[in-house]
């Protein structure tokens, strides 16, 4: 059965990625901040013995060279760089840090540490792991606030992070095709999870389901696509 | 290749089936209930390559077989093989005959043995009904059984299993005559009373010999057979 590694597994996205793979009978390597309190993602362990939990957080480069270090037999045969952070809001949170005349260029740097630098960072740290496997995907969690052609205002940190990931995997997918390895980005679409809201639409059992059947179908001869959950392309 | 779904491979027909259809070198969608439990299917997907995917889905849970075909968007499948099903809450090894005997109604059993048999396979029709017509050979094959015949009842008892696949019976008739324009395939197909977990230990037949009869007559199918009862070693059977 093939292997899975998620980052961010404790809640939304993530817990539901490990969830729906679990269930389906992948071998689910999931990592979280603080496992000691990631209940949800402890409960599906209890039911499926595929499903192992590491504490990982991606800001702590160092961290994840131990993780693949400490993982190094195992053949992934997707990587899915789901842990990210929103930074302030100016919605729920009325934080206007990341909004023109207020933007705070620290946190700015935090959000691009985790949503930008540290998906390249799994992708390099595990790509012996990924090349070893044998449906060699990554896949990233980016958003449609990276869009650049459709872009709205505010959220610089967010915004421009998801961009900037997206480029870099742009160039990913380039230097990793020869290996027959696939990458793509997808935009999840507006979930309902923490970080999400719960103003959103859709539920986290119907993005992932269609997230997994995108990914199902990557190849590394396909072009490399924006692609909403939906299938849709988004433009960059 | 063509592409095959069925549901409840874990064992049994459905198991046999992904088999033999991945040895035939078919793309199969093996679904069922718990894969991550399924030992035997499991063993099998790992040895074929990536021909057979495993799929978590339970007839019960219709919104789940909703996000299944989310998942499974856009992948023709050829022919779509209701095949998950139930007898009750004993089988007949268990002592099945001594349920559903009259005056003894479970109606808990009922409504599990309605949604398995019944209402699982209508929603996975409808759920994935654009995936077959997006096919080459557009079929849509149900697992019923004699058992639903009424002319072949000279038994009785067995309450809620007949009501089910009888009832199965007339949705495929239904959808036979509903689908013809598309150009889509509906059969309700009797396996053969078969040793599996199901059939138990006093049945007739071995799985495998039911499977590979059923895979010919679905092969052989056109929109002629759509709407008939059909058995798998190619009989017409009475409704």
């Amino acid at each position: 059965m093939p292997t899975v590694l998620i980052t961010g597994a404790s809640r939304g996205l993530g817990l539901e990625f490990a969830r729906q793979y679990a269930a389906d009978g992948w071998r689910v390597l999931a990592t979280a901040r603080t496992p000691a309190t990631a209940q949800s993602l402890t409960e599906i362990t209890e039911k499926s013995s595929t499903v192992h939990i590491y504490g990982l957080d991606v800001a702590d480069f160092a961290a994840i060279d131990r993780l693949a270090a400490e993982l190094g037999t195992e053949k992934i045969d997707l990587l899915i760089n789901n842990a990210g952070v929103f930074g302030p809001k100016i919605s729920e949170d009325k934080d206007k840090r990341q909004s023109l005349g207020h933007i705070d260029y620290d946190i700015w740097q935090q959000v691009l540490r985790t949503n930008t630098l540290a998906p390249l960072k799994m992708a390099e740290a595990f790509l012996p792991q990924i090349e070893a496997g044998g449906q060699k995907k990554i896949v990233t969690i980016s958003s449609v606030m990276g869009s650049i052609a459709d872009a709205a205002g505010g959220y610089y940190a967010y915004g421009s992070s998801k961009a900037a990931v997206n480029k870099a995997m742009a160039a990913l997918a380039k230097d990793v095709a020869p290996m027959g390895i696939s990458v793509a980005v997808f935009c999840p679409g507006w979930v309902k999870t923490d970080l999400g809201g719960s103003m959103a639409a859709l539920e986290p059992e119907e993005s992932i389901a269609a997230l997994k059947g995108l990914i199902a179908a990557l190849t590394p001869e396909k072009p490399f696509v924006f692609y909403r959950y939906n299938g849709d392309a988004l433009p960059w | 290749m063509p592409t095959v779904l069925i549901t409840g491979a874990t064992r049994g027909f459905g198991f046999e089936l992904a088999s033999q259809y991945a040895a035939d070198g078919w793309r199969v969608l093996a679904c069922c209930r718990a894969p991550a439990h399924a030992a035997a299917l499991r063993k099998l997907a790992d040895a074929a390559a990536g021909a057979i995917t495993l799929h978590q889905v339970d007839m019960t849970d219709l919104v789940r077989i909703e996000g299944l075909a989310l998942e499974l968007q856009g992948q023709p499948v050829d022919v779509l093989i209701n095949n998950a099903g139930v007898i009750g809450k004993r089988n007949f090894d268990e002592g099945l005959l001594d349920d559903q005997m009259f005056g003894k109604s479970d109606f808990a059993e009922w409504e599990l043995v309605l949604k398995t048999n019944l209402l699982g396979p209508m929603k996975m029709a409808e759920a994935f009904i654009e995936n077959v017509a997006a096919s080459e050979q557009k079929k849509i094959i149900t697992l019923t059984s004699i058992v639903g015949s009424m002319s072949e009842n000279n038994f009785g008892g067995m309450y809620a299993y007949r009501a089910s696949k009888a009832a199965a019976n007339a949705i495929m008739k239904s959808m036979a005559i509903d689908l013809k324009q598309r150009g889509i395939i509906a059969i309700p197909l009797h396996p053969g009373f078969a040793k599996t977990n199901l059939g138990g230990q006093n049945a007739d037949i071995d799985p495998a010999v039911g499977a590979a009869g059923m895979r010919k007559v679905i092969a052989h199918a056109t929109l002629e057979h759509s709407g008939h009862f059909l058995a798998y070693d190619g009989r017409e059977l009475p409704w």
